[in-house]
């Protein structure tokens, strides 16, 4: 036999179930060390010998073996009776797998267990689950025993087919045939309604309910006459119906023209999915990402087709989807593993399938897949108790294959978006401005986020910078287009022209070739910021404004000139050079900040000019917020815009202020604090710089004054701040004596003095203490981000 | 238990909050600093708030209304999200604090009190902070 090779010990498995690939290899995915039976390699003789007649035989059959009465089922049977069970049912005992009909069979297959004889059943009613709802059904079936090697019986072998359609095709018959018999004897009216109700009433398996109506002489009414099955006065039971009635309870109008009425149930359910369709498609379009979307959709579903969850889970990399949900899940807690476990199985499978299988504490669950790569699925659940009928499936796979559609054009325009915005956002330029430096930029055409205005910074050799605006001919892509291109070659030319009047006749040689580019307007400088000069030159472009720290403003009109690609063949750019005092503002736009339609463009200057000079001593970006705020016109900008705004370092700061005062230290910090944001310090490391000189003016205010004779003159404290484009530095000095800083720089006992020192070698970059005779100086410095 | 209707905002039944202005002279150009004590409610443990900034000159009400906190609960609530300044004395404060209560510290997140004092005190190994933005 071809068993024996698979009872020697060793896994055996396949072999045992050898005889289907299909239930065989479930049957192999059981984890059988866990039931009574033990592994299959375990098996005796005879339980493998009745598991494989059972997998090869066409006949529909099930078996259980051993103390638990451990279930097996084969193909057949899985297809006509077994239904969502499988395959959870394998392995299970027989009383859990058919724990609805168990006080039906048990007693039979005690019975077999207990005599070793057959049992026979003829067209036995049985309300199976096997769809999610109770079902009237009928089988013929005989248990039979099973014994095992020693001759005992242990299981039992079930043959069954299944009689419902016979049976439920018999019974209508009958009802069919004894409603017309007796034809010969003349009744009276009532006698005939009296009878054909008697009959009807006889099968209240198929006739859950009846209503016959008769018609008045004129055909306008109908009136009920006879009932089966239901309680007077019912909803569904009106006393009379009117055939002139737009929205009758029955359809009496056509019953009138001669026609039989037909079940409508269907074509109103394919008219309420096509509405639930038609919402669902409105509330999808109305969402925004994918992750808006699945959660949509899952309330969506959840409301059409009246499941208590619906979850949604996306795989991006290895096997522990995303999931979203409706209702949504509390933070932290995932899907059931039941649910998760339909997903998965669901989300390989092809399109608009749906899986039905059982969830936790007797629920149902329905899962479908979202695309063809198996990297989506959703699932709804439903409670104990309700059924999962044919039309709630289909509602889903419709619900269900419409969002897999929206979801694949929502994933391709998510790419092509993202595409989009990469290569804009390499066009526009820099988004890490170097330390002084503030830009804002605002394109006239929506979704596009680049226009034909540009702005650039460029390192150049010998700390200088590069600094550029510029405005090509046009609005929205053909004009992006064209910056872009230029922006690339102003970078370029910069690099290696030895000043902005060169660098500006090399653009116009390029711009010259490139269709759109001729007539663009660029302002172009080189910018030293340790000599404190501002070189540039001038194509066309709206003059900067310069403000001074003092809040009087210039414009840089010298060195003007045609725009690209515009000058006669004899012309050549000129350059100026421009003085930058401390402190002071350079800010570089495009006209469409200043630009308004029944103004003149030196209006627009200047009231930017008076804008900025306002907060010339302001961070410069707020200083950029301010401008962009004050200059927007009501109806928004027409034009592209762009704004490039630089602070040169401020004078340095000196503060003096006597230690006894208690409003001294205060005083300090509001100075400190207002020269910080003049000299375009961020807020991070202005906090930092605060913290330190407020340690290192604490330290002097609270020790300058120790063992100092009373008439001694009073202490001073000095605190000194410049600045570079690179470096803050800070020096705190006073005139009395120190306590001596700690040797060591390790951790002070909690709670005890001395953090202060510490704090500012944390927060600084290098920090000096030197205690004299005369007094106390820490010199400390802070590096800027670039 | 005496029957009272229970609010549903504890925070309206609380007694009323002593507030300390602090500083004599309002500095120049900086907020007026000022400490509130809010006794414990039935959900809030007793609550510091503090708001400016906090120097030398002030830090000794901080330190006396933590105290008035710590003497009433033991556990306590620093509410710094509003203070604009502060240093070491600040820290040295809430060490005092935490050895007489367990100490939450609220801070805001671009707010003075960063990252670096707290791990470079070591505080943040005995309060447990808490950043708001």
């Amino acid at each position: 036999m071809a068993l024996a090779a698979d009872a020697e010990p060793g896994p055996g498995a396949a072999g045992t179930f050898a005889a289907d690939a299909e239930v065989g290899r479930d049957l192999a995915a059981v984890d059988w060390a866990a039931t009574p039976l033990g592994r299959p390699g375990s098996w005796p003789q005879s339980l493998q010998t009745a598991v494989d007649i059972l997998l090869s035989s066409r006949f529909s059959m099930w078996m259980a073996w051993g103390p638990e009465l451990t279930f097996f089922c084969n193909a057949a049977y899985r297809r006509h009776t077994l239904g969502r069970k499988y395959p959870w049912a394998l392995g299970r005992p027989a009383s859990e797998v058919w724990a609805e009909i168990w006080d039906d069979i048990g007693p039979r297959i005690d019975t077999v267990l207990a005599t070793g004889k057959a049992t026979w059943d003829e067209a036995l009613l049985l309300f199976l689950e096997r769809s999610g709802y109770p079902e009237e059904s009928y089988h013929t079936f005989s248990y039979s025993p099973l014994r095992d090697d020693a001759g005992a019986v242990v299981g039992m072998l079930c043959v069954v087919s299944e009689d419902t359609e016979r049976v439920i095709g018999e019974r209508r018959m009958a009802t069919l045939r004894d409603l017309g018999s007796d034809p010969s004897v003349v009744r009276t009216e009532a006698e005939t309604l009296e009878f054909a109700g008697r009959q009807l009433d006889r099968n209240r398996q198929d006739l859950p309910f009846t209503l016959t109506y008769l018609f008045d002489h004129d055909r306008a009414i109908a009136r009920l006459a006879g009932s089966t099955g239901i309680a007077a006065g019912h909803p569904a039971a009106p006393a009379m119906l009117a055939a002139g009635d737009p929205d009758p309870v029955w359809p009496v109008a056509v019953l009138l023209r001669g026609e039989s009425a037909r079940d409508v149930t269907a074509e109103r359910l394919a008219a309420q999915r096509e509405s639930t369709l038609a919402g669902f498609a409105a509330a999808l379009a109305a969402a925004g990402e994918i992750s808006e979307m699945l959660t949509t959709a899952a309330r969506e579903i959840a409301a059409a087709v009246h499941a208590s969850q619906v979850t949604a889970a996306l795989w991006s990399s290895g096997d522990n989807p995303a999931s979203t949900g409706w209702p949504r899940p509390a933070p932290g807690q995932g899907a059931s593993a039941a649910v998760l476990g339909a997903l998965d199985v669901v989300r390989h499978q092809p399109a608009a399938s749906v899986v039905v299988r059982p969830g936790d504490q007797g629920s149902s669950l329905l899962a479908a897949p979202l695309d063809g790569t198996g990297s989506s699925a959703i699932a709804a659940e439903f409670p104990a108790g309700r059924p999962v009928g044919a039309e709630v499936r289909d509602l889903f796979s419709v619900l269900t294959s419409h969002l897999a559609q929206v979801l694949a054009k929502a994933r391709d325009y998510e790419q092509a978006r993202a595409v989009a915005l990469t290569l804009q956002h390499a066009i526009l330029g820099p988004t890490e401005l170097p330390h002084g430096f503030a830009a804002r930029y605002t394109p006239a055409v929506p979704p596009l986020e680049v226009g034909g205005d540009w702005y650039d910074v460029i390192p150049l050799p010998g700390q200088r910078t590069g600094v550029v605006a510029g405005d090509c001919v046009g609005r929205g892509l053909p004009a992006a287009a064209v910056m872009g291109q230029l922006r690339s070659a102003s970078q370029a030319v910069l690099l290696r022209a030895p000043g902005p009047a060169e660098a500006l006749a090399d653009l116009d040689t390029f711009a010259s070739r490139i269709p759109g580019a001729e007539c663009t307007t660029v302002f172009c400088a080189i910018l030293d910021p340790a000599a404190g000069t501002l070189t540039y030159s001038c194509a066309g472009h709206p003059p900067p404004i310069l403000v001074t720290a003092g809040a009087d403003y210039r414009l840089l009109e010298a060195a003007r000139s045609l725009p690209l690609a515009m000058l006669p063949a004899d012309w050549r750019r000129s350059q100026a050079t421009a003085v930058l005092p401390p402190g002071a503002t350079l800010m570089l736009y495009t006209d469409g900040l200043v630009e308004r339609r029944n103004q003149s463009l030196d209006k627009g200057i200047d009231a930017e000019a008076v804008t900025m000079a306002e907060y010339a001593q302001d961070h410069p970006d707020d200083v950029a917020d301010h401008v962009m705020s004050a200059m927007t016109p009501a109806v928004g900008y027409e034009d592209d815009v762009a704004v490039l705004i630089y602070r040169h370092p401020p004078a340095p700061l000196t503060v003096q202020v006597p230690a006894d005062d208690p409003s001294s230290l205060a005083l300090l910090r509001a100075r400190l604090r207002r020269w910080l944001s003049a000299a375009a310090i961020g807020s991070r490391e202005a906090t930092d710089i605060m913290i330190a000189a407020g340690e290192a003016s604490g330290n002097a205010f609270e020790h300058a004054t120790a063992g100092r004779p009373a008439d001694a003159a009073p202490v001073q404290i000095t605190l000194t701040a410049c600045a570079t484009h690179t470096m803050v530095q800070l020096t705190v000095a006073d005139t009395g004596s120190w306590q001596p800083p700690p040797a060591d720089r390790e951790q002070p006992a909690p709670g005890t003095r001395g953090h202060g020192v510490i704090f500012m070698h944390a927060l600084m970059n290098d920090v000096t203490i030197d205690p004299s005779a005369h007094g106390t100086t820490v010199t400390m410095t802070k590096d800027l981000k670039p | 238990m005496i029957s009272d209707a229970s609010p549903a905002d504890p925070a309206r039944h609380r007694p009323a909050s002593s507030s300390v202005p602090a500083g004599s002279s309002a500095p120049v150009g900086s907020p007026q600093a000022r400490f509130e004590f809010l006794p414990a409610g039935e959900r809030e443990p007793a609550t510091v708030r503090a708001v400016g900034d906090i120097d030398l000159t002030n830090v000794g009400q901080f330190q006396a209304a933590l105290d008035q906190a710590a003497a009433t609960s033991s556990a306590i609530t620093a509410d710094l999200t509003a203070v604009t300044y502060c240093d070491s004395a600040t820290i040295r404060a809430l060490f005092i604090a935490a050895r007489r209560a367990r100490l939450t510290i609220g801070v805001a997140a671009a707010g003075p009190i960063n990252e670096v004092l707290l791990r470079v005190s070591g505080l943040d190994q005995i309060a447990t902070v808490v950043t708001l933005d």
